[in-house]
């Protein structure tokens, strides 16, 4: 713990945390577009870090992690609605809550379906995600299908905008000191082992379920605080929350960053978010084709991502790229 | 009534589970030999299905889709053929999360080209309509010709398999690649020549599938799903075992569907392949663990 707070002076985690300051000063110098931009933004990066830690750190392919964003977006969005009226507490108190219900439901997923490995745990948590979302689409009591509008419940707090953003700096922040002091620490280790060769690793005395359930629960916390702050930001929760496409953008975003590195999420996200913004503009029909080639090259031209493949290219940037 | 219920749920759940059998059979052809799971592979069915709608639907006359299977053959084997030298030789033997991304990759960009070209509109392909009608029983005909052509086309790939000197070798490379190699046979030849298969196989179910069921460019997941699932329930690798687990999601698939809702297939399928995973992972004919 001393020795990651002495780790600031890095250059990835200070160029990390001066994002995320220049990030918390954008509401005061920039106008509301740019605001709802970086709040987009934002909630992607936390997303991909969270991915990042299921992928990244143990090397397992969670298909379906946007069944935690979905399901932390239905807590706040259930817990206003269950107080009846209007609430008597600013409503993004309840967005711990999403975070600890999602946490809790990868520990209750995690321990069977963390036994099965490669493109059986890929397609195990996709088929959760279906399922969960189908349980919603037929949940009559939060809205079904039609989605659960919360204005009503929320008319005493009108601005969202500027608690969500803070929500989203302070995660951020916290996502990646979280992401990076668990690559850099003594879990590090036991990680690596198991990215390397699980059952090596669990030979060599390293408690791989642990280390598995403790990251796939991890990842789901701030994916839960992500998806509980977007459902209070956009006023309004529906099954359309645990869409594929959530999983398709994180994906891409992971991938053109670095699998496993502590700036892939921040790095891949900016170019990602910028380039969709400007495709989705000039062809709003074609920019899925454009970025599933854009997968299919970053997998066969850059495996390590932008992040990755700098690393490899100059091994001097090793101490600096994380 | 509960009794013609039942029975009608069963046939039902057959001939659809059939068709679902002989779409698993090209995933699972390229899964157990390749080790690379295709996400593309309800893509691929889709382009067979699309293939006969365009046919069906020329202006000067619709083609058959009994001609459009002869069709669909040939061009599933071209797509095959340039998928894999262009793109999968380049990720054979990398980490499953390579080929799963990369597979994934295809999957996006083929869907989205099918979406911009025909239109999120659900189509159908409307031949031989009608049914047979036994006692309070409904067949329709064109299921029951689906399930003619499954059986013919599955015993064409069943002979060819185990009469052919290529057939014998893709059963060889499936069990052991080192010692099929050390006997002389091309790996990576015998490796195109199954994805070839696979991919033709898929155009074949989905000609098939067109005429069965209504399809949308957004039913390309949950047929890679479906698929998926079957392959988890028969075993890797075990063509037989895809035939019987595409019966069995299909009567799991009507029974949830005639019993329970239809809101809840999806979740029904989930649950049979959680279940396999957990108490069978090698699936009903499978030797291998992983």
């Amino acid at each position: 713990m001393k020795r990651l707070l002495q780790a600031w002076r890095r250059p990835t985690p200070l160029a990390a945390s001066l994002v995320c300051l220049a990030l918390a000063i954008v509401p005061a110098v920039a106008d509301s577009e740019w605001v709802t931009f970086c709040i987009t933004l934002m909630n992607l990066m936390v997303l991909a870090y969270s991915l990042n830690m299921v992928v990244g750190l143990i090397g397992y392919l969670d298909f379906g992690h946007v069944v935690f964003w979905g399901l932390g977006a239905y807590v706040a969005g259930g817990l206003v609605k269950a107080q009846g009226g209007p609430i008597g507490f600013h409503p993004f108190f309840l967005v711990p809550f999403s975070g600890l219900v999602a946490a809790a439901f990868a520990l209750a997923i995690g321990f069977p379906a963390l036994r099965i490995r490669g493109a059986y745990f890929a397609i195990a948590t996709y088929s959760i995600n279906a399922g969960v979302q189908t349980v919603f689409f037929n949940w009559n009591a939060l809205g079904g299908s039609e989605g659960l509008p919360l204005n009503r419940y929320l008319l005493e707090y009108p601005d969202k905008v500027t608690p969500t953003y803070y929500v989203l700096v302070i995660s951020l922040f916290l996502a990646f000191w979280t992401f990076y002091g668990i690559l850099k620490g003594r879990a590090g280790y036991g990680l690596r082992a198991i990215l390397n060769d699980e059952d090596v690793a669990q030979t060599m005395g390293v408690n791989t379920t642990a280390y598995k359930i403790a990251m796939y629960a991890l990842g789901a916390f701030f994916a839960g605080i992500a998806g509980g702050t977007w459902g209070l930001f956009q006023n309004f929760v529906d099954p359309e929350n645990f869409r594929i496409s959530v999983s398709v953008d994180l994906f891409v975003i992971m991938m053109l960053g670095g699998v496993g590195t502590a700036l892939g999420p921040l790095v891949g996200g900016a170019i990602f978010y910028f380039v969709r913004d400007l495709l989705m503009i000039r062809f709003p029909h074609l920019h899925l084709v454009f970025f599933g080639t854009v997968l299919v090259i970053v997998v066969l031209g850059l495996p390590g991502g932008l992040v990755g493949t700098l690393r490899e290219w100059r091994p001097r940037w090793r101490r600096v790229l994380e | 009534m509960e009794l013609t219920l039942i029975t009608q749920a069963v046939i039902n759940g057959v001939l659809i589970g059939s068709v679902y059998g002989l779409a698993a059979l090209g995933l699972t052809l390229v899964w157990g030999i390749m080790d690379i799971v295709n996400i593309a592979h309800g893509e691929f069915i889709l382009l067979g299905a699309y293939l006969t709608f365009v046919l069906y639907n020329l202006p000067g006359g619709g083609v058959s889709p009994l001609l459009a299977l002869l069709i669909a053959i040939p061009a599933g084997a071209l797509v095959g053929q340039l998928v894999f030298t262009g793109l999968l030789r380049r990720v054979l033997g990398r980490s499953g999360l390579t080929t799963l991304l990369l597979t994934f990759g295809i999957s996006i960009c083929l869907n989205n080209i099918l979406l911009n070209v025909f239109s999120p509109d659900v189509r159908t392909v409307r031949w031989a309509g009608g049914s047979l009608l036994l006692g309070p029983l409904v067949v329709p005909i064109s299921r029951l010709i689906a399930l003619g052509l499954v059986l013919v086309m599955s015993g064409v790939l069943f002979a060819f398999l185990q009469r052919s000197y290529t057939g014998k070798s893709i059963r060889a490379v499936m069990q052991d690649r080192e010692a099929a190699a050390s006997l002389g046979i091309n790996i990576r030849g015998v490796l195109g020549i199954a994805f070839v298969i696979g991919t033709a196989l898929a155009f074949v179910a989905g000609v098939l599938l067109s005429i069965v069921i209504p399809f949308a460019p957004a039913t390309a997941l949950p047929y890679s799903i479906t698929s998926f699932v079957i392959c988890v329930v028969g075993g890797l690798g075990r063509p037989l075992g895809a035939l019987l687990g595409g019966l069995i999601v299909g009567l799991v698939e009507n029974f949830t569907g005639t019993f329970i809702s239809q809101a809840y297939t999806p979740a029904a399928v989930s649950v049979l392949l959680i279940t396999f995973l957990l108490l069978r992972p090698a699936g009903l004919f499978g030797w291998t663990t992983r």
